[in-house]
């Protein structure tokens, strides 16, 4: 089902992960059984009755009658563990139990009906009124126009009086900008706004990477005012630059692609108040590259998303956009199991013609999941590259350096296939495969 | 120009800003394509121009960003490993320890998996040798486990020097290298040809300055023999303190040395036998005794033997001067001098004493047995007529396992945990894996019920038992005794023996 270290990439914290360890032995569990469905166990805590623990075999779903708001919790987490070191110590039950049935039950309901729900035509009774549709919709509309006519009129105050004075207004400045964009409900905006702030303490080359964004965020504007008249794949793309993503029943409602789909790898990042899990997959026969996103508000922990380094075949259904990436897994056909090897790229100029390609079709694309084949991790003097059998090399990013060791010391020094996520400027390792085994490596941001 | 020249214009532009060069005009790229693109935008004011020029050239830029070529080649790869990479479950179990573990479980770790023929995988190389890095106690162990993919790796991280072996020539790195370096070439040379390292070390003594004189001398300690005596003997004359103190120390371990040599013949005159006289004293077999005398002086040889006069405990400058003479030679001189085994010999010194001037003299042949590794010695020096159980610490280490154990659980019978002293001592010093029955015994030793003070007193004993008990026993035991005690030392035998069971 899942290897250990996939486990380990599912704990919320490390602190979960090493509860976790702590219970992957049989003395803690009363019980620990499993069928082609689900696995499930008995473990006793401090109470007198010990918690009901039950893992969904397809996907990595957790149910456990523990107290903990930890999410998946150490006890999912030390089933999981045990099952993948000991798999003989849970034993291959004919009948589920009713506890473990019913829960099952209760999560196939739910996946019906998400699927019907998106396949059905909205119900008559329960449709809006259009014309207070259009009402709200044209609304917000004129907000978010007044919105971007000030973000322009303060970008074009920038290039007049100088990026060099721009450069020295108070963070309070970037940051009173971003609110007023909030507040038009174009908060994709306000987050580019809000990213420009750091970049003029961020070193030598600061003015042309702060020009860069600035003219990205006046390629927006131009973009959102001539909105109407682009083919709605471009339109969608603009909408989801602003900050107005489709809603996901509307996005199930869409055709699917089916395929067998490898997980690259999954990077968790702090994003405004939230944390925002990045689990990248290419499908093996489509050789698409699709990006699943899991938020979570405050200390609340991420849901895990399939584990790194394993293969299911599965339907995704794609967010409309000139070149679709963010997709939402409507359905699994086939258990995971891991990975030997990456479908990618042979050489880094390959990769980046993915990039590319992502690029021409929507210019506000920031990130791109990628695996390469045969690339060694090489330092130029303080900084790590990843260079390829061609000698050809780009640089990995500062906060990546453990997982640069990693790679070395996996390797010894021999090429290996790596899965990363590239932003434009430097790769930030996810995973490698050597000698037929995917090792999952730490992203530096993950925390 | 160049699409990128074009760029950094612009950006030259956008640095001062538009109204203060309001006729920086595009001059336009190679490409016309991109320059149609860019002409599109004459009629907009000059900063939307500027901005939409720049965003037409950053896209132009970012979509056709090749890779580009690195002078950099990689490090020679990595000899080939012969080590079967361990079992999942044990890389999960190093994973956990290395988070938040005891170090020496991590030490235990590695011996077990050693004993099982197999090796950390590589990709965890880099945190094992952090590891290593910041716990300086287990770091042998570790390195021991590293193999040619470690020593590889860590020779490319100056963080890990310390496991990086001494490379192909040691005598360049070792005119060129570290401080830190040279010391590791000199152990490691050492271990193997003694003489070839002196002889190393002697290329270039004069030169050195005098800390690194120091460590120099205290890494000869690794395969000292009496080929190193004259040297050592030399340094004896060293200007510096630390290189004649750490010269004294390695020569008072050679018996033959000079140093041993001229230190008995400073002690024996101090030490005068006296046989037991009479009818009544042959009557009860009475033992001989010695008089002993203190010396009178400090002169100028013995403050080059190491030597001085200036006590830094409670004791006066005589008794504190005989106590360092005492330390400076290797024990077994005194059983061979004298005809008797170390434990007749230190109860003939007693019985000549008063107490107070026993308890000066006894750490003496305390060190002396410690830093010669004389079982013999520290044997008697434990019994309690010796000592008592002041002693039983530092030296019971020295034992073998099976002596130490059998003294343990000969201590154990005398009653339970809390109220045992000397078994408490013996146990925590009994740092090796217990057997079963060692561990099934002090178990059984601990009350079942104890008062606050006992509980703590025990966990913390019972914390450092917990490392070395056997720990498929020890789950059992407490399983039979039906799991009464709970704490971190009972999660420590847990941990254990998940840890054993992962190289099962």
């Amino acid at each position: 089902m899942w290897t250990a270290d996939q486990v380990f990439a599912m704990a919320p914290d490390p602190a979960s992960a090493r509860a976790g360890q702590g219970l992957a032995t049989p003395r803690k569990w009363v019980l620990l059984a499993r069928d082609a469905r689900a696995l499930w166990g008995e473990c006793q805590g401090s109470g007198s009755k010990p918690y009901q623990v039950i893992v969904d075999a397809a996907e990595p779903a957790f149910r456990c009658t523990c107290p903990s708001r930890k999410f998946p919790c150490k006890h999912g987490l030390g089933l999981l563990f045990l099952y993948a070191s000991q798999p003989d110590l849970v034993t291959e039950e004919a009948a589920e139990p009713e506890w473990v049935a019913a829960w099952l039950a209760m999560r196939e309901a739910r996946a019906e009906k998400k699927v019907e729900k998106a396949a059905a035509p909205p119900a008559p009774e329960r449709a809006p009124d259009p014309e207070a549709q259009a009402k709200r919709a044209a609304k917000r509309e004129e907000r978010v126009r007044a919105g971007l006519d000030d973000l322009e009129q303060w970008l074009h105050d920038g290039v007049r009086q100088g990026l060099a004075t721009a450069g020295q207004r108070p963070r309070a400045d970037w940051e009173r900008v971003a609110a007023r964009l909030v507040d038009a409900q174009a908060a994709g905006a306000a987050r580019r706004v809000r990213e420009l702030a750091a970049l003029p303490d961020s070193g030598e080359g600061w003015p042309g990477r702060l020009l860069e964004r600035m003219a990205r965020l006046q390629l927006l504007v131009d973009a959102a005012r001539r909105m109407d008249a682009m083919p709605e794949p471009v339109a969608a793309d603009v909408r989801t630059a602003l900050g107005w993503t489709a809603r996901q029943e509307e996005v199930l409602a869409l055709p699917g692609e089916r395929d067998t789909w490898t997980v690259l790898g999954t990077r968790a990042e702090a994003e405004d108040r939230l944390r925002v899990q990045r689990t990248w997959l290419r499908g093996e026969g489509t050789g698409r590259t699709a990006l699943l996103l899991a938020f979570a508000a405050g200390g609340q922990p991420l849901e895990p998303g399939p584990a790194p380094g394993s293969r299911f075949d599965a339907e995704l259904v794609f967010y409309p956009g000139a070149h679709p990436l963010r997709a939402l897994l409507r359905e699994r056909t086939g258990a995971p199991e891991p990975v030997s090897t990456l479908p990618g790229a042979a050489t880094l100029d390959d990769a980046l013609g993915e990039w590319s390609a992502a690029l021409c079709r929507n210019p506000w694309t920031e990130r791109l999941g990628v695996a390469v084949h045969g690339v060694t991790p090489v330092r130029d003097g303080g900084r790590w590259l990843l260079r390829d059998e061609a000698g050809d090399a780009l640089p990995l990013a500062r906060a990546a350096d453990d997982a640069a060791w990693m790679l070395l010391a996996a390797g010894g020094g021999r090429p290996v296939q790596v899965a990363a996520e590239w932003d434009g400027v430097e790769l930030v390792p996810l995973g490698a495969v050597v000698d037929g085994r995917y090792a999952v490596l730490p992203s530096g941001g993950a925390a | 120009m160049s699409a990128g020249e074009a760029w950094e214009r612009i950006v030259r532009v956008a640095l001062l800003g538009t109204e203060r060069q309001p006729a920086a005009e595009d001059a336009g790229t190679d490409d016309p394509s991109l320059d149609g693109a860019v002409a599109a935008l004459a009629d907009r004011p000059a900063e939307a121009r500027l901005l939409g020029t720049a965003a037409l050239l950053d896209a132009w830029r970012r979509a056709g960003r090749r890779a580009p070529r690195t002078a950099v080649r990689p490090a020679e790869p990595a000899p080939e490993s012969a080590a079967r990479p361990c079992s999942p479950l044990a890389a999960r179990v190093l994973r956990q320890l290395l988070a938040g573990g005891p170090p020496v479980l991590v030490a235990e770790w590695m011996t077990l998996a050693a004993a099982a023929g197999v090796g950390i995988l590589p990709e965890m190389l880099p945190e094992v040798l952090d590891f290593a890095r910041r716990n300086l106690h287990v770091r042998d162990a570790i390195s021991r486990m590293l193999g040619a993919r470690g020593a590889w790796l860590a020779a490319l991280n100056p963080a890990w020097a310390f496991a990086a072996g001494i490379g192909e020539d040691p005598a360049a790195a070792w005119e060129t290298g570290t401080a830190e370096e040279r010391v590791r070439i000199l152990r490691h040379l050492r271990a193997s040809d003694p003489a070839a390292a002196l002889a190393l070390l002697q290329t270039t003594w004069d030169a050195e300055p005098p800390a690194e004189r120091t460590r120099f001398v205290e890494a000869l300690g690794v395969g000292l023999g009496m080929d190193d005596e004259p040297f050592l003997e030399a340094a004896l004359d060293d200007k510096r303190k630390e290189v004649r103190a750490a010269a004294a120390q390695l020569l008072a371990t050679l018996p033959a040395s000079r140093l041993v040599k001229r230190m008995m013949e400073r002690l024996l005159p101090l030490f005068t036998r006296r046989e037991p006289e009479g009818l009544v004293a042959r009557i009860r077999n009475a033992r001989p005794r010695f008089d002993v005398r203190m010396p009178e002086k400090c002169d100028r040889g013995m403050r080059r033997d190491g030597i001085d006069d200036r006590p830094r405990t409670g004791i006066g400058p005589r008794g504190w001067m005989l106590r360092q003479m005492i330390g400076a030679v290797p024990p077994s001189l005194w059983t061979a001098h004298w005809g008797m085994d170390a434990a007749a010999f230190l109860d003939a010194v007693r019985a000549g004493m008063e107490p107070e001037e026993w308890a000066t003299l006894v750490p003496g042949w305390t060190h002396a047995a410690l830093h010669n590794r004389d079982v013999e010695w520290a044997e008697a020096l434990m019994r309690p007529q010796s000592g008592g159980v002041d002693g039983i610490t530092g030296l019971a280490p020295l034992l073998p396992a099976e002596r130490l154990e059998a003294l343990a659980l000969e201590r154990l019978r005398e009653g339970h945990l809390t109220g045992n002293q000397p078994a408490a001592l013996l146990l925590e010093a009994a740092a090796h894996p217990w057997s079963p029955a060692l561990t099934r015994a002090a178990l059984g030793a601990v009350p079942a019920a104890l008062s606050d003070r006992e509980r703590v007193v025990l966990a913390s004993w019972l914390s450092v038992y917990a490392l070395f008990m056997h720990p498929a026993t020890a789950v059992a035991v407490l399983r039979e005794q039906g799991d009464p005690h709970a704490g971190p030392w009972v999660d420590l035998l847990h941990l254990r023996h998940t840890l054993h069971q992962a190289f099962e």
